[in-house]
């Protein structure tokens, strides 16, 4: 009895099986054609006929919300239906099924929610973003004599600038800021006071408030024609060192166009040939037009306050607003391109500047003036192989002083600063690079510059040249964006004195660094 | 004298710069091509079988660079003349195709976010496998490519781009055979 209820109960099984199989089976294979002509023809999905809508026979109990077979009935309703399952086993069925829906959609509108709050992030619409815009750390060596207790070997952080910038609309396509954390302490003012108490500055500004602008689109039909304009505190556009940000330079050092000289008083500048000179300043408060003609001709057009970025930290003290007026300069550039990266440029600063209130080393009182030529060449015949240079004249005031010694007047009346009259000066470079790309020495990029500052055009024996030969390595280089890096520079530096004639000062060389040699290595990481 | 030869350099810069119109691609290239052509139109009809002669423009999603073949998905951008000439992001889905090209192309230029313009001819449908990833795209076979290197930034953005000037770098590239 046991063996006909055990072959009764398998057989029973066997054929409950069968079916359900072939359930599947029937339900499965238009789905199964489906997907086949959709990989090689997608067509719309079939619209039901009022022949199958017909066809769907009558249903018991709620709705199914499993798959539905063409008939529109579920699986499991047709389980029931055939007495395949009980009622209850129908309804455990249809509860997990209802679960699982609910559960799907609570994490469905949990992941909705989740991302319309995060796609109207700032950051991830481009309004704002932020970027490591240089970290340097730097070894230098110098051979001038050092003072007691300091060293010819130097380990500092070069420079440390986070840089912010967005897009807030197609009218004002950008805002941007760069701190330089490194420089934490305080710029000394430049009394207007020429002699006795109070002659000297005392630190007042921070600098490592950088930069800030916004650029204004007026019109995007006039653009590139008219591009920008920007207003705030930048790199000028004046030559292309000046221009170039400092994560991204190929030599160590500043040109001698932007600081040159330093170490002794007003004394040493007597000539107008010594002291530290900032011949061409790198940042600046300015508004200025720029735009580009023909996709060959970019210009610039606009006035700056010619009083350094550091002038944003002083209140002026005829208008108390920040700015530290100065006799407003103006500038313009126009830069022709060859191809596109390789160009030529000419610009041109005209203006007044004042040695009292000044934050610029080496200015002075009077008519104020640069000339400059630039240009870039990337060779096509000569794929990773770049040259530029740079050559730049012009006149400084009388009565020049350095920052933080007090000073007023060109000395035809009161005085203080250097005494020195009014000069010309000259400055030049030129500078190769050659990254090579394949090879045991791939990422590898020789360097050489040759340049030179004359302080005083109509004075001899006063020439400042160096020459840099060094290389760099590239660790990651896809500029602008990205460029890890370690640099070395060897630096052969020449100073010639302060000048000829009654009233030089006496110079001293092995005190002087610009007039001994040096080499440095400096380790970078830039990411944005 | 200063002035004379300061407005005579000028004078000659400005006449350099008017001399040559700006053009991505010779003429010769553009010859043919239909201008008129509907982008969401040709991706919606996966079945077209006639070829014309378009120029497209996008950003470039991956590429695969195999033997003398390149193969880049690009998602289709809008080409506009303003504020800067070529492809711009419209902060839309357009879509994607794929470009193949016969040749060699710089690395830099391939690298993704950069944008690119192609005339070609538009093939059917196929799929495609780049970076182990096989998709279902419309094709188009380019005769010509031009390449800004924006790093995913738009071309407007350059040369006075954040902390500094940059140049925008540019390249054209030309096929000697067209792709079959």
């Amino acid at each position: 009895m046991r063996r006909l209820y055990g072959t009764a109960y398998t057989v029973q099984v066997m054929l409950v099986a069968a079916f359900t199989a072939a359930s599947i089976v029937f339900v499965q294979q238009p789905t199964l054609a489906e997907e086949v002509s959709t990989s090689t023809n997608p067509s719309p999905a079939p619209t039901p006929t009022a022949q199958q809508a017909d066809s769907v026979p009558e249903k018991q109990g709620p709705p199914p919300l499993g798959p539905n077979t063409p008939g529109g009935i579920s699986l499991e309703d047709l389980l029931l239906q055939k007495g395949t399952i009980t009622k209850d086993e129908w309804l455990r069925i249809r509860t997990e099924q209802e679960y699982r829906a609910v559960d799907e959609t609570r994490r469905f509108d949990a992941l909705e929610d989740w991302k319309n709050k995060t796609e109207v992030l700032p950051i991830l619409r481009d309004k704002i973003n932020f970027g490591l815009n240089s970290l340097q750390f730097l070894y230098g060596h110098v051979n001038a004599a050092v003072p007691e207790g300091r060293s010819q070997d130097s380990l500092s952080i070069r420079r440390a600038e986070l840089v912010f910038w967005g897009k807030l609309s197609d009218y004002i396509p950008r805002w941007h800021m760069l701190m330089e954390f490194q420089s934490s302490g305080l710029t000394n003012n430049t009394p207007n006071i020429p002699s006795g108490p109070g002659a000297t500055g005392t630190p007042s500004v921070a600098n490592y408030f950088r930069e800030a602008y916004i650029d204004v689109r007026p019109v995007q039909s006039w653009a590139p024609n008219l591009n920008i304009i920007r207003m705030g505190v930048f790199r000028m556009p004046f030559g292309i060192f000046t221009e170039t940000s400092g994560g991204l330079r190929p030599i160590i050092s500043s040109p001698y166009l932007n600081y040159v000289g330093g170490g002794g008083g007003p004394g040493q500048n007597r000539n107008g040939t010594g002291g530290a000179i900032d011949f061409i300043q790198e940042r600046d408060l300015f508004v200025d037009v720029r735009g580009r003609l023909f996709n060959r001709l970019e210009y610039v057009v606009g006035v700056m306050n010619n009083n350094n970025f550091l002038a944003n930290g002083l209140l002026s003290t005829t208008s108390g607003i920040g700015g530290a007026n100065q006799p407003k300069a103006v500038y313009t550039r126009i830069r022709l391109f060859g191809d596109d990266v390789s160009f030529i440029s000419f610009t041109t600063i005209q203006g007044t500047s004042n040695n009292a209130g000044t934050l610029i080393n080496g200015r002075g009182k009077g008519h104020f003036d640069r000339y400059g030529v630039d240009f870039r060449y990337y060779p096509k015949f000569l794929p990773g192989f770049m040259v530029q240079g740079e050559y730049w004249q012009g006149h400084d005031g009388s009565n020049a002083t350095t920052v933080g010694v007090g000073a007023n007047g060109a000395c035809l009346d009161v005085c203080g600063g250097s005494h020195a009259p009014g000069v010309n000066r000259r400055t030049w470079y030129v500078l190769a690079t050659y990254l090579i790309t394949k090879g045991p020495l791939e990422n590898f990029e020789p360097v050489y510059m040759y340049e030179e500052f004359d302080p005083n055009t109509s004075m001899a024996n006063d020439l400042y040249t160096r020459q840099i030969i060094g290389f760099t390595y590239y660790f990651e280089n896809f500029p602008p964006k990205i460029q890890s890096k370690i640099q070395f520079n060897y630096e052969i530096r020449h100073h010639s004195g302060l000048g000829t004639g009654p009233g030089t000062p006496v110079y001293n060389p092995a005190t002087d660094p610009f007039a001994n040699n040096a080499f440095f290595l400096l380790f970078q990481v830039r990411y944005m | 004298m200063k002035i004379l030869g300061a407005s005579v350099i000028l004078s000659w810069t400005m006449l350099s710069a008017c001399a040559t119109s700006y053009e991505v691609f010779p003429t010769t290239v553009m010859k043919g091509v239909d201008r008129h052509f509907d982008f969401a139109w040709w991706r919606a009809v996966t079945d077209e079988s006639e070829t014309k002669k378009v120029q497209l423009g996008g950003r470039i999603v991956r590429f695969q660079a195999s033997d003398d073949t390149v193969t880049i998905v690009v998602a289709q951008l809008p080409i506009v003349e303003h504020p800067a000439y070529g492809p711009k992001d419209n902060k839309k889905n357009n879509g994607e195709f794929v470009i193949t090209y016969q040749g060699n192309i710089e690395a830099l230029m391939l690298q993704p976010g950069n944008r690119v313009m192609a005339v070609g001819t538009t093939r059917p449908w196929k799929v495609v496998t780049v970076d182990d990833i096989s998709r279902s795209f419309p094709i188009v076979a380019a005769q010509c490519l031009h390449f800004w290197n924006t790093q995913g930034r738009d071309i407007e953005d350059f040369p006075y781009y954040e902390a500094g000037y940059v140049a925008l770098r540019q390249e054209t590239v030309c096929a000697k055979t067209p792709t079959p």
